[in-house]
């Protein structure tokens, strides 16, 4: 097994002297911690394992098959552990022997990316983004082995598309190995800088996580090796309130907004003509939505209004809170439904429509209504008449008020379905009679 | 294959949560639910309720995921949930005099406050605590502080500030209607 520092890890990312952390890790092993995870591992959860003894160790990168050759870690120190795979998916850990626990032990290790480190740079302001921006950084990449490294490249991942390499006078932008930027050799102890340049066009959309990923490849003993490098970062834009209204369906969430604005009380300049319109409202923090928030009774994400002639009208009632369709003996379905509504919009009946012919009920076309108690809180347990074995029996529950002459019903888009069945269990398999006693259950 | 229904119900403090599957298991087979509190996972179930502790004023996002898999990689599938807190996650002092560890949060390069104490058991070598939920586009750093018997403060481990960045709390609304200009206003209700 190698030793520190002799094969993809003699090269490490500095900043200022200090190793950049890219991946970020949690998990370990009693006696066994990670203090840095090569960026080819890439992200999700790999494993660390101990052997029979607990005084070796081994490590899988994440999507890994395989595991390496445990490695003797038997004494304080620090190791590099490789994927069984891919040697250059290691991870670098150190070893407090006193507390290895002496037992096999398999633990999770999960991976994540960091965001602002000196691989991805700075978030983009919303101001930088309106206008855009160019950004040049750099950072070292060290050599930390005895041996020299030699025939050094650089390219981009092919997912990167803002980020260019400094190749002596001019910024190149390769995506692959064939066309990497060469840096040359880095002899022992010795640092290079790598300048990259971030390129944001003027009106960049929002995106809260942009990664940055670089792949290396060098040779070192001999042997080539490929090292990542890798980070997060994100692109603002301005924070506003989202307005969502439609006539038709209430909105959901990821509907372009109609309006927006950065203050509330907000006023959008569009008129709302006559019928129903249903409204949602969230908040942009610049990079990322809220969401909609449960605002209605029955914890809708939508307001509801109702306007005719230019003028709000009453909303119809809210619709049953739970129901369902339970099946009794000799095809007989019944319908279980609970209501609750206070103030002046609640129903004052029941309107059930059923189908026997697979076809859907109508809605706001009831073939039973029910009363609903005056309380406003009311539950329904109805029967419907029996039916033939196999009858579908489709049923559409809303409730409705009589608003001078006219029913209002509620919204119901569901319907439910269920399948007669007048069918006994068949006969047991035999009968017999002794003229002993026998035991119960026997 | 999704889910097809969320559905809360509140009773004080204890918000519950009931989902509804398409998944159709296969014989053998449970649909597993994986629940995410503010972007952080919590749990596995193969009951499709559940119930949170959310203060009345307070928010929580709950994402919950569902899949035949019993060990589906919780991080790989998480949702983009752009998590409202932190798990602060700490290797053991090999000091045997250490009895607990204190764990400071400082807001904004403000003053550090306590945010928890973890007394930790025999043989533990990881121990973590979950932050509380933190504010959007605000700085936040935070240190582990091993405490002895006595009361003494040992050397401190501090982790570098991060600019949280996660979900927006969603804002409450409510909405006016103008008949005159048949236009809206939305205003804040909270």
């Amino acid at each position: 097994m190698p030793a520190a520092a002799t094969r993809a890890d003699s090269l490490r990312f500095e900043l200022s002297a200090v190793e950049v952390a890219q991946v970020d890790a949690v998990g370990s092993i009693p006696g066994l911690h990670i203090l840095h995870v090569a960026a080819k591992n890439g992200t999700g959860i790999g494993r660390l394992r101990t052997s029979l003894d607990g005084k070796s160790a081994s490590w899988r990168a994440p999507g890994g098959k395989s595991i390496r050759t445990p490695l003797d870690v038997s004494l304080d120190g620090s190791y590099i552990l490789e994927d069984g795979d891919d040697p250059d998916k290691f991870v670098r850990i150190q070893i407090t022997a006193a507390e290895l626990s002496g037992v096999p032990i398999d633990a999770e290790v999960v991976l994540r990316d960091l965001y602002n480190n000196a691989i991805a740079s700075d978030d983009v302001t919303a101001a930088e983004a309106s206008a855009g921006d160019q950004e040049t950084y750099a950072f070292d990449l060290k050599n930390d082995s005895t041996d020299d490294a030699t025939d050094l490249l650089v390219w981009l991942d092919a997912a990167v598309s803002d980020i260019e390499i400094k190749d002596g006078f001019f910024w190149k932008s390769p995506t692959d190995e064939a066309s990497g930027v060469g840096l040359g050799s880095i002899l022992s102890g010795n640092s290079i800088v790598v300048d990259l340049r971030r390129t944001i066009g003027a009106g960049a959309t929002a995106d809260p996580a942009v990664l940055t990923h670089l792949h290396f490849s060098f040779v070192i003993r001999g042997t080539k090796h490929y090292l990542d490098a890798r980070g997060l970062y994100r692109v603002f834009n301005a924070a506003v309130y989202r307005f969502y209204r439609s006539n038709t369906t209430p909105p959901v969430e990821g509907d372009t907004p109609f309006d927006t604005s950065p203050t509330l009380p907000y006023e959008p300049s569009a008129t709302f003509i006559s019928g129903t319109w249903w409204l949602s409202m969230s908040y942009f923090n610049g990079v990322v939505d809220s969401g909609f928030r449960p605002v209605g009774p029955r914890g809708e994400t939508y307001l509801r209004i109702d306007i005719a002639a230019g003028k709000l009208v009453t909303s119809p009632p809210v619709g049953p809170e739970d129901w369902r369709l339970e099946l009794l003996t000799g095809g007989v379905v019944r319908i279980v439904a609970y209501y609750g509504e206070s103030g002046s919009q609640r129903a004052t009946e029941w309107a059930i429509a059923f189908t026997t012919d697979g076809s859907d009920p109508p809605a706001d076309s009831p073939t039973i209504v029910v009363s609903i108690t005056s309380g406003g809180v009311d539950v329904l347990a109805h029967l419907l008449a029996a039916q033939p074995d196999t009858t579908p029996v489709k049923v559409r529950l809303q409730t409705r008020r009589n608003d001078d002459g006219t029913f209002v019903y509620s919204e119901s888009p569901v319907v439910k379905l269920l399948t007669v069945d007048t069918n006994g269990p068949a006969a047991v398999l035999d009968i017999r009679k002794f003229t002993q006693p026998v035991s119960e259950g026997l | 294959m999704a889910l097809t229904a969320i559905k809360q119900e509140r009773m004080s403090n204890i918000t519950a949560v009931i989902v509804t599957s398409d998944l159709v298991p296969g014989a053998g087979q449970s649909i597993n639910y994986y629940w995410y509190l503010d972007g952080v996972f919590i749990e596995r179930t193969v009951n499709n309720r559940n119930a949170f502790m959310v203060s009345a004023g307070d928010q929580a996002r709950i994402d919950i995921v569902d899949s035949l898999d019993a060990d589906l990689d919780v991080i790989a599938n998480a949702p983009s949930a752009y998590p409202a807190r932190r798990s602060i996650v700490w290797v053991r002092s090999t000091d045997t005099t250490v009895v607990r560890y204190r764990i400071e949060q400082q807001k904004a390069s403000g003053t550090w406050q306590t945010i928890g104490t973890v007394v930790p058991l025999s043989q533990q070598w990881s121990l973590s605590v979950l932050s509380p939920r933190l504010e959007d586009l605000t700085s936040y750093a935070w240190r582990i502080v091993p405490v002895d018997a006595d009361g003494n403060d040992g050397t401190i481990l501090a982790l570098s500030a991060e600019q949280i960045v996660r979900r927006p709390d969603v804002p409450d609304f409510e909405l006016t209607f103008d008949a005159g200009t048949t236009r809206v206003t939305f205003k804040d209700a909270a």
